[in-house]
Formats: C-alpha cells, structure tokens, sequence
C-alpha cells in the first residue's frame, strides 16, 4: 500500500524547526510550517497524557482536511512530524513508523558531527537534507511493502 | 378507516397534496402539540370555596356518624368532578392517550375522616383506577411537591411509551401494506400525466420509515429508531440519485428541496444516535457517507464544487456535525486517541489480517487506521467548516464578477447559481467564516492546543483582511506573531509580516509598516532576493516620500531591534569592566549585516551609543566620503569632541552597510567623577525626511547567558580575527572609580621596647602623587596573645593617662602634594615583656574630593618587649632579739633583723638613666603577728646611668617583729622596690620618668628558730 508523504519536519526540543520539507504539490509549504507548528501541541499532551508510552513513535496525531500528521519523538525531545494524503486506506502502523526510523536514524548520524550545532537550522546540512529527502520522494511515489 | 390526516399526502389541503414526502409540520405536530398523556389537575371542592356561605355544618363523630359522614353537599359536587373527569378520560381514551387526575387537597382536608371515602367515590365515579390515573396531592411543601411530580413522571411514562409503541405499530401495518422497494421502484417507471403524480411507493416507505423512527425516538428506543432512520435515510437518498432515482424529485423543485432537508436531518441525527451509542467511527462514518453521496448529486445538480451553493450546504454540514460533537463531550462522550499498539517486540503483530483492512478505528489494534476515519474533536469540524465557508465566499465572487462580466455563458452551474444570487448577496460571508472559525478556535483552546489556536487566529486575521476589516486583522496578526517569532518558525512569521504590513499600510500605520519592513529585511525571513530589494526600496520610500514626512508626529520612530528578527546583529565591549577617573575607557561597537541582506547597501545617517549618562553620550556621523566596502572595516571614533550645545560627543565614520559585511566603532569616554558607566542603547539612525527613524538595540535589558556566550572579543584595526579578552559574553557596563593615590607608610622605633616605658612610635605618611591628600590614621594595639594587658596608647608624652586608649584614631590632615608627614605616638606595655602587635591602618583621600575617605591602606608591625630590670634578692639574718623569758607572763616577742640585698641588673639594651630606686611599703600590712620594719638606710651615691647587664646592689635593712613567737611562722609581704628612670636616648629627653616596681620577696622568721633556741641554749650554757 502506498504512503503519500506530502511534509517531513524536525523540531528541536525547544520546539523551533530544524527541517521542514514539502514533497507535494498540493499545498504551499506555508500550510506545512503551520501543521508541524500544529503538532507539536499534540505531541506534547499525548506524551503528558500516556506516561506507559515508551515508544518513540505516538501515531496519528490528527487529520486536517485531507492530511493526516503523525508524529514520534526522540529521548532528546526532538519532535519528527509526517505529514501524509488522506486516502481511503487503512495506513499501518508499521509503515509509518519504518519512516520514522529511518528519518531518526538521519537525525542521529547528523547529530553525530561534532561540528554540528544542535539548535541550529539543518537546512544547511546538505547530506542531512539529502537523507531525508530521499526517504521523501521515494515515499511519495513508491510503495511500501510489509 | 381513518380518514386521512390534514397532514397527508392524500389530503388535498396538505402542504403535502399529492406528492410531498414529510413536513416539518408533522414532526412539530408530534413533538409539540400530540401529547402521550394528558394529565388533568383537580381542586378538590370544600365549604370553603363557596364565597358568602357559612361555615359547612359541623360533621357528627362518633360511633353513630356512619352514613351520615358524608356531607350532601360535598357528594353532589364531587359527583359532578367526576363525571367531568370521566369524559376527559373517555375522550383522550379514544384517542389512545392515557388520562391521569390530580386532585388536588387543600389543607382543611387534611383532618376531615371524610377524606378517604369522598376519594374512593370519585375513583369509582371517573372510571380511573388509583395505580396510575388517579393521584392525589396532599398541602405539600416544595421539595414534595418536587418528589410528587417525579412519581407522577415515573407512573406516566411507560402509558407515554405505550401511547408511541401504538403509533409504531400503526405505521408498521401501514408500512407492511406497501409493496416492497424493488417492486415498487418498476411499478412507478411509466410517467404518463403531465401533472403532479402522486407520491410514489419509495417516498412512502421513506415516509413510514421516518414516522417509525421519530415514534421510536420519542419512544426512546435509540436502537430502533436508528435502524429506521437508516433505512429511511437510504431510501431517500436513492430516490434523490440523479441518476437512478424515480425523477420524482426534479432539482430545485420544492419537494427536491424539501427531501434534501430531510436528508440532512436525518443524517445528524443518525449521526448523533452513533454518537449516544458510544460509536465514534461510525458517526464520522456516516458524516462521510452522506457528504460523498452529496458531493456527487451535487454535480449532478449542477451546483457541485463549483458553485458557492454547494460549499455553503458543505459548511452547514460540519457546523452541524461540529455541535453534536460538542454536544456529546460536552455530556461525557471521550473522543478516541488513536495511540499506536505498543507493542513489546519491534515487529508488527504476526496476525493481521487484510480482511480488516477497511474497518478504520476498530482494526487499530492491528498496529493501523485509516487517518479520514478518526473522530475528532469539534474544532477540527468547525475549521473545515469554515475553509468551506471560505470557498463559499470565493465562489459567490466568482459569480458575482462572472454576472458583470459581458460574456453570457450557457454553462449550467452559471444559471443555477444565477438564481440563488440575489439570496446569496444577503450573506455576510467573512462574518459567518470568522464565527465559525471563532468556534473552533474556542474548541481547540478548551483541547489545550494552544498553537492550533493560532493558526486560527491566523484564519481569523486572514478573513478579516479579506473582509477589508484591517484594524482586526492586524490585532490577530501581531497577537499571534509573538509565538512564531519566540520558536523561531520563520516561514510562518515571513506570512504573518507581509499580511500585517498589508494592513498597516492600509491603515496607514507608518509606525508598524517601518517596524514590518525593517523585520522582513532579515535573512532568517526566507524569501527570495528579488522580493526582499523590493521590500528595502519600499522602506525607503516609506522614509523619504511616505507619509512620515506629513506626519505631524515629531517624536523619532523607534523600531526595537532586539524584539524582531533583525537584518542587523550589535554587539558591544568595554575593553575592562572597571577604569578609573580621568583615564580614557575603550568600547568597541560591532554592526554586522545578514549574509544576504540588505540586497542593496543601506547609509545610516548617525551611529548613537547612549550612556546612563547623558553627558558621554557619543553621535558617529556618516562619513559621506567613505565607501569602503571591504567585509570588515574599523572606525577609531575614540577622538570624538564634545559639542557643547548639543552636548554630546561627535565623530565620524563610515555608516553604509552592505550585506555580509562588518564595522568595528572604536570609542572611548573619560569620566570626570567616579560612576558606573552603562551602555543603554546603540542607535542606528536611517536616513528618513520628516520624522527620525532609529533601529534601536537595547543593550542594558540583554539577557546573556555567559555559560554559553563566546570568550570576549576585541577588534583589531586590520583583521578581521578579533583578540580575545577575559571573560566571556558582552560587557557593557563598566565600573569607573578614582584612583587611588599613591601613599606610602614608614614606621620608625627603637626596639625592642622596655615594659613600662612612653615607647615612641614614629608613622610617617609620604604622599607620592602631585596632589594633596587628607589622611586619618587609626592604630590598635595588641598582645600577641588575646588577653588584655591594659597596653595603652597615647599621643603626647606625659603621665596623664586619660588620653590613653588600646585604638587610637589621628587625624593626619593635609598632606601636600610629594610632601610627607610624621606622627609620633606613644606605646605603653604593662606587665609582662610579650610581643605586642601594631595594626595600622590609614585612609585617606585628595583634598579635592569632598567624600569620605575611601582608601585604605594597613599595616601591621611587630614590637619586641623587654624588661627593663631583672632584680634578685638575697636575705641574711642578721640579729635576732628576744624579750627576757623569764618575766612572768613570759614575753614572746621576738625580733628579727634582716639585711636584704636586691641585685638589680639592667637587662635593657638600652643604657637607662635611672633616678631613684627607692622602697615603697605596702599601706596595710599583710599579716597580723609579723610586722616589717625598713630601717633607715645610708644614702648611696645615686648612678645615673646604667648600661646593660650593669647589676646595682641596693641593701635594705628590716626588722620584723612578733608579739608572739608561738604563734605560727608566716611570711609577710613588705612592699616594693620603685625604680624610677627613663631610656637615655637623644628622642627621650622629654620622656616622663618611668616607674617600675619590683615586689619583694615575703619575708618570714629565719627558718633555723629551732636552731637558735638550741643554740641558744646551748650559748646560755657556753
């Protein structure tokens, strides 16, 4: 089943965005800046709300209009948000969270540039960008099998 | 057979006649006006109530009353009531409604015995029986009368439930007649007359199937009425079909409108009874079933996504579907949170199955849902009814401009909505949009997402400006700028600024369009280079020819730097945080530009740094004829001069700032008086006509975390690479004080200093510096050890001791410029030769400054005691005298000579010139038997001066007597040896003489008595 992933982002733990891209031509990245800026309030109650939740990855956040925002936070509170289509499919758990995983993992070998300023904007990071925009723009076409 | 209601389709004066599906009429008729029970109230009748007449006659008691309990009167009247009641109940009962009495008891009833038997009659009389027709209401107080009437609501409801439960099996028989769906939709095909045909077999079973599920409904019988809605709500929507419906409801036509209606109502409340149920999804479900059914009649219809209609009938959907939702959590129902399975083990559970794939919320625990099929919370539904409230309105202009335009066109969607125009005009769109996006903005605050409010609010401001409702719009804008510019979303501040400058423009706000504009300069905004040289030359233009030159306002336009995005970064430096007066303290201002901002240079016509102080204030003009445009520049602004009339310090330098590049403004300020400088604001002044622009950096409020703040930097003149100072962050205050003078302090004495002795201490104070200076000194003394000694000080050589004390304070007074001055003071030791210690301090000042002193300088000295004089002393008896013991009472007396010699031996150092050395007697004697007598001496010659370890031989000769020889030997203490003398020094001529006492030893009987006696004896017998 498909996965049409139209935003990723990554929010710092002060909640200021880190990266924020679109991969649809659907909605002006405006729209994707207020929905990640959206999602961080629901992050933070529904990790207030569930302390047994010890994964990283909280689920579908909410849905506005016809996208779908879920979200997973890391140890350090950095807040990863998937922006996706509403289609009429059940998407699984699963898939969602293997995106996830794999934008973390950029995240981490990121981070891991002792170079790197924590706080500061990613956008200038090409290998970061790189990573995540091919977990992008391979999902919005590709398909993910299970 | 019934005839026909008024309200049927078969009554030819129904609203129905001959086709109509349901009217609102019906449902109205039932809700409110049909009742399920009728409940009469009943006074019952007493004497009392008869105006004019006596008192009733007294009722017999007793054993004999029996019949005759019954009072006449009472009986006719009750008589009457009951047959009243028995026709109501009779007229309701054919009607099917259960009929209940009250009789109502006034408080005279209360003690009649009658009571019970007039009530029994009337129950007899109107046919109701006691269980549940007819109640009575005894004087009661509120909270029974409360009770009473939650009783007569028990009793009554399940006639109430009885009373519907008939009506749904009436309409089941009538529905049972008809023939079913599929039959009936072919049997209605042929179309043959031109008029109204009557109702169809379709439009009866939605008809018989809606009437079960109100009666259910009102029967509350949720589950019921919610199969029956379903089904009536699938018939219709299949009559409604375009396309496979019975073309018995044209578009547009009444009974088209009419069966919408009802299908809407019918959608919320299927809706709703889901939502009692506890069945999140399938509320949303159908919400969604009817909304997709919808959207494509709708283009059937030719009103779809095109046309305002549609999104105006879209936006009433989720508005309604929005209160039930708020409706039902207002009352307890918990909207679902679709939290992912937690499951222990990485992997997806091995049994999902893709059977449950389309089941949404329900398969969850498979680890997925479908994200359209999640419940949530009404603001989500009251914002997509407002974006659909929006679209409306975009549609609605679409058509407006479409009906100006010349070109007609035939296209379908333009001549329906044509028609819903004139309607259409009477809608104040945006107020409808900002209502709803008002009411989601409160759901979402009550849901604590607090930043899914701004995003409303940003809706909200955004409708506003569309609105034309500027001063609103910009309220909202600069309301929610606040958060994004703090968390640093930059894109979304990039909106917020351009739509608040639109505003503020519009409003002709120059204040805030300079401050949006300054803002949207900077290069964390993102935005492309081409718009943002647009955005400078518009600032530029606000400056020169905009409306700040008319403004009457002269007060300078101050734009916060620190509170915006700023293109600009300043950074400050005092090279030290502390300097002193009347010597120049450096700062250095450091201006950077964006890399990539401003796109064109930008000239400030004046660089202002303010102090606390206004007299240091500093103004660096632009220098016109500098151009320098190298990435790091340095300006030495440290020779500014005073202006005296605008009293301010003036330089020049160059001011024309381009992107990616650096200035370094070197200055310095020297202080007249001690203070503490702090640098309040750098102001960079634009070049503006009219009114005065300043980009204002507020340097005292910055909160700087030194933890996390770089190491201080100071600019070079040439490179770029600054050197690095202590400290870290900035430093923009600085500590200036005087100086202090250069003083220094010499001690001069002659040690090691004698007990006893005026020991001269000499402090000189040797001012270093041109200026005169004020000294105060304050000496202490004290004993190496803590305890008191009674050393005293004093500061003129005499024996009067009033003046001496163990802290002395001396006021030096002027001391002129590379001048000293000596002080001399006097220590006395007493007691024993101990280390004294001399703690100085000094604090001074120059005579020039009228404050306290505030120097101070300390100095501790050391001082070596000696004792002057070391004595030793040698007794030898010399003749021991008795009375004649053979005198009766025998004499005890006994005499006793004594020649004492005190060996006094110089041990100072110092050759002291001694004056006397004389004995000195106790006053009283210290022991009763024994007294001491000094016999008269040969005066020696007196020596004058001693030298050291020179021993002076002084013989004393005493004579001790006792009455009584018996009496036990004691010593007894005679007094002193006084020595008086001075040091011989050329300084201590003037020294008062010094007294020291040396005790001598007690003296006693030799010890060799017994000796004596026997020698004694012994000469008796020589």
């Amino acid at each position: 089943m498909s996965i049409d992933i139209n935003c990723i982002a990554v929010i710092g733990k002060q909640n200021n965005p880190l990266y924020i891209k679109n991969y649809s031509s659907s909605h002006p990245d405006l729209k994707y800046h207020y929905i990640a800026h959206t999602a961080i309030d629901v992050i933070e109650e529904r990790v207030l709300n569930n302390p047994k939740l010890t994964d990283a990855y909280l689920g579908l956040l909410y849905a506005m209009e016809d996208l779908a925002v879920y979200g997973f936070m890391t140890n350090t509170r950095v807040k990863i948000i998937l922006v996706i289509a509403v289609t009429d499919n059940v998407v699984k758990d699963a898939d969602i969270k293997a995106i996830f995983t794999k934008v973390h993992s950029a995240y981490v070998s990121h981070v891991c540039n002792p170079f790197h300023n924590l706080d500061q904007d990613f956008v200038a990071s090409k290998r970061f960008s790189n990573a995540v925009d091919h977990i992008g723009q391979q999902n919005s076409r590709a398909t993910i099998d299970v | 057979m019934h005839p026909h209601s008024a309200l049927s389709p078969l009554s030819s004066q129904s609203p129905l006649h001959p086709d109509g599906i349901m009217t609102t009429q019906w449902y109205e008729k039932h809700l409110n006006v049909y009742p399920s029970v009728v409940v009469g109230f009943y006074d019952l009748w007493d004497w009392s109530m008869e105006a004019g007449t006596p008192q009733r006659p007294k009722r017999e008691v007793g054993p004999l009353a029996g019949q005759a309990l019954a009072d006449p009167v009472e009986r006719e009247r009750d008589a009457a009531m009951a047959h009243g009641i028995n026709e109501k109940r009779k007229y309701f009962h054919e009607r099917g409604v259960k009929y209940a009495a009250v009789i109502i008891l006034n408080p005279r009833h209360i003690d009649d015995p009658a009571i019970e038997d007039r009530l029994a009659a009337l129950r007899k009389l109107s046919g109701l029986d006691s269980k549940n027709s007819l109640f009575v209401l005894p004087v009661s107080t509120q909270t029974d009368a409360n009770e009473f009437i939650n009783n007569l609501f028990r009793s009554l409801y399940e006639p109430a439930q009885v009373y519907y439960s008939n009506h749904v099996k009436r309409v089941r028989k009538k529905l049972a007649r008809l023939p079913s769906p599929s039959v009936a939709i072919r049997q209605v095909t042929p179309q043959t007359a031109d008029g109204p045909q009557p109702l169809s077999v379709p439009g009866w079973l939605v008809r018989y199937e809606y009437k079960l599920g109100v009666f259910q409904e009102f029967r509350q019988d949720i589950q019921g009425s919610l199969k029956s809605y379903d089904a009536a709500y699938n018939m219709l929507l299949n009559m409604l079909q375009p396309s496979t419906g019975d073309g018995s409801l044209k578009p547009r036509s009444k009974r088209w409108k009419e069966a919408c209606i009802l299908a809407d109502c019918m959608n919320i409340k299927i809706c709703r009874f889901f939502l009692f149920q506890d069945n999140a999804s399938m509320a949303l479900a159908q919400l969604n079933k009817h909304l997709h059914a919808f959207q494509l009649f709708s283009n059937e219809w030719h009103m779809g996504e095109r046309s305002f209609e549609y999104w105006s009938w879209l936006s009433k959907q989720y508005r309604v579907f929005a209160e039930q939702i708020d409706i039902a959590t207002r009352h307890g129902f918990k909207l679902p949170v679709p939290l992912p399975v937690q499951s222990s083990v990485g992997s997806p559970p091995l049994g999902s199955s893709p059977f449950l794939g389309s089941s949404g919320y329900a398969n969850q625990a498979e680890g997925g849902s479908n994200p359209g099929e999640l419940l949530q919370h009404a603001g989500f539904y009251f914002h997509l009814a407002a974006m659909c409230s929006a679209e409306r309105r975009r549609r609605y202009m679409e058509m407006e401009k479409w009906k100006d335009s010349e070109a007609k066109t035939d296209d379908l969607i333009y001549r329906s909505a044509m028609a819903a125009l004139p309607e259409e005009e009477q809608v104040d769109h945006s107020a409808l949009t900002i209502e709803l996006l008002t009411k989601g903005y409160e759901q979402f605050k009550k849901h604590r997402n607090t930043r899914m409010t701004l995003y409303l609010a940003a809706e909200i401001a955004g409708t506003y400006y569309e609105a034309g409702k500027f001063e609103m719009a910009l309220k909202f804008f600069e309301r929610i700028g606040k958060t994004y510019r703090k968390e640093s979303w930059h894109t979304v501040l990039t909106s917020i600024l351009r739509w608040s400058l639109r505003c503020a423009k519009e409003l002709g706000m120059t204040t805030s369009v300079v401050g949006y504009l300054v803002e949207l300069l900077c290069d964390n905004l993102p935005m492309s280079q081409d718009k943002r040289s647009e955005l400078q030359n518009d600032l530029q233009s606000t400056l020169t020819h905009g409306s700040l030159t008319d403004d009457d306002n002269q007060e300078p336009l101050i734009v916060r730097m620190d509170d915006i995005n700023s293109f600009l970064t300043c950074h400050v430096q005092f090279e030290k945080s502390s300097g002193f007066v009347n010597q120049p303290i450096h700062f250095q201002i450091s201006l950077s530009t964006n890399k990539s901002s401003p796109p064109q240079p930008i000239v400030f016509r004046s660089l202002r740094i303010i102090f606390n102080n206004e007299r240091w204030n500093q103004v660096y003009v632009n220098d016109e004829g500098d151009n320098d445009d190298k990435d790091y520049s340095y300006y030495d602004c440290t020779n500014s001069e005073y202006d005296s009339t605008e009293k301010r310090w003036n330089a020049n330098a160059g001011l024309q700032f381009r992107h990616g590049q650096s200035k370094v403004f070197e200055g310095t300020v020297t202080l007249d008086h001690s203070e503490n400088l702090k640098m309040e604001t750098v102001m960079l002044e634009l070049n503006s006509s009219g009114r005065q622009v300043f980009l204002c950096f507020d340097i005292a409020n910055r909160i700087q975390d030194t933890r996390s703040a770089g190491r201080r930097k100071w600019h070079n003149v040439e490179s770029p690479k600054p050197t690095f100072l202590q400290g870290r962050g900035e430093i923009s205050a600085a500590d200036i004080s005087q100086q202090p003078s250069k003083l220094t302090i010499t001690n001069k004495h002659y040690a090691p200093a004698l007990v006893d002795e005026h020991y001269p201490f000499f402090i000189t104070l040797t001012n270093e510096e041109s200026t005169p200076v004020d000294a105060v000194i304050r000496v202490e003394i004290k004993a190496t050890e803590t305890q008191d000694l009674g050393d005293k000080l004093k500061l003129a050589p005499t024996d009067d001791d009033a003046s001496a004390t163990s802290i002395l304070d001396i006021d030096v007074g002027q001391i002129e410029g590379n001048g000293s001055k000596e002080q001399i003071l006097y220590i006395i030791g007493r007691t024993t030769p101990l280390t004294r210690l001399l703690n100085i301090s000094v604090r001074y000042k120059p005579s020039s400054s009228n404050q306290e002193p505030y120097f101070e300088k300390h100095e501790m000295v050391k001082i070596h005691y000696n004792k002057a004089f070391e004595v030793k002393f040698h007794s030898h008896e010399q003749h021991t005298e008795y009375k004649d013991a053979a005198t009766f009472p025998p004499s005890l007396e006994e005499k006793e000579r004594l020649l004492v010699i005190a060996a006094v031996r110089c041990t100072s150092p110092w050759n002291l010139q001694v004056v006397s050395m004389e004995m000195e007697q106790d006053q009283q004697p210290s022991h009763g038997y024994i007294q001491v007598q000094a016999m008269p001496k040969a005066r020696g010659e007196d020596v004058k001066e001693w030298k050291k370890d020179q021993v002076f031989n002084s013989n004393h000769l005493f004579e001790l007597t006792t009455r009584d020889r018996t009496a036990p030997k004691t010593a007894a203490d005679f007094g002193a040896l006084v020595i008086t003398w001075r040091r011989v020094s050329n300084i201590h001529e003037e020294m008062p003489l010094c007294q020291t006492s040396i005790p001598f030893p007690p003296f006693s009987f030799s010890s060799t008595e017994i000796r004596v006696h026997r020698g004694k004896s012994m000469g008796f017998s020589n």
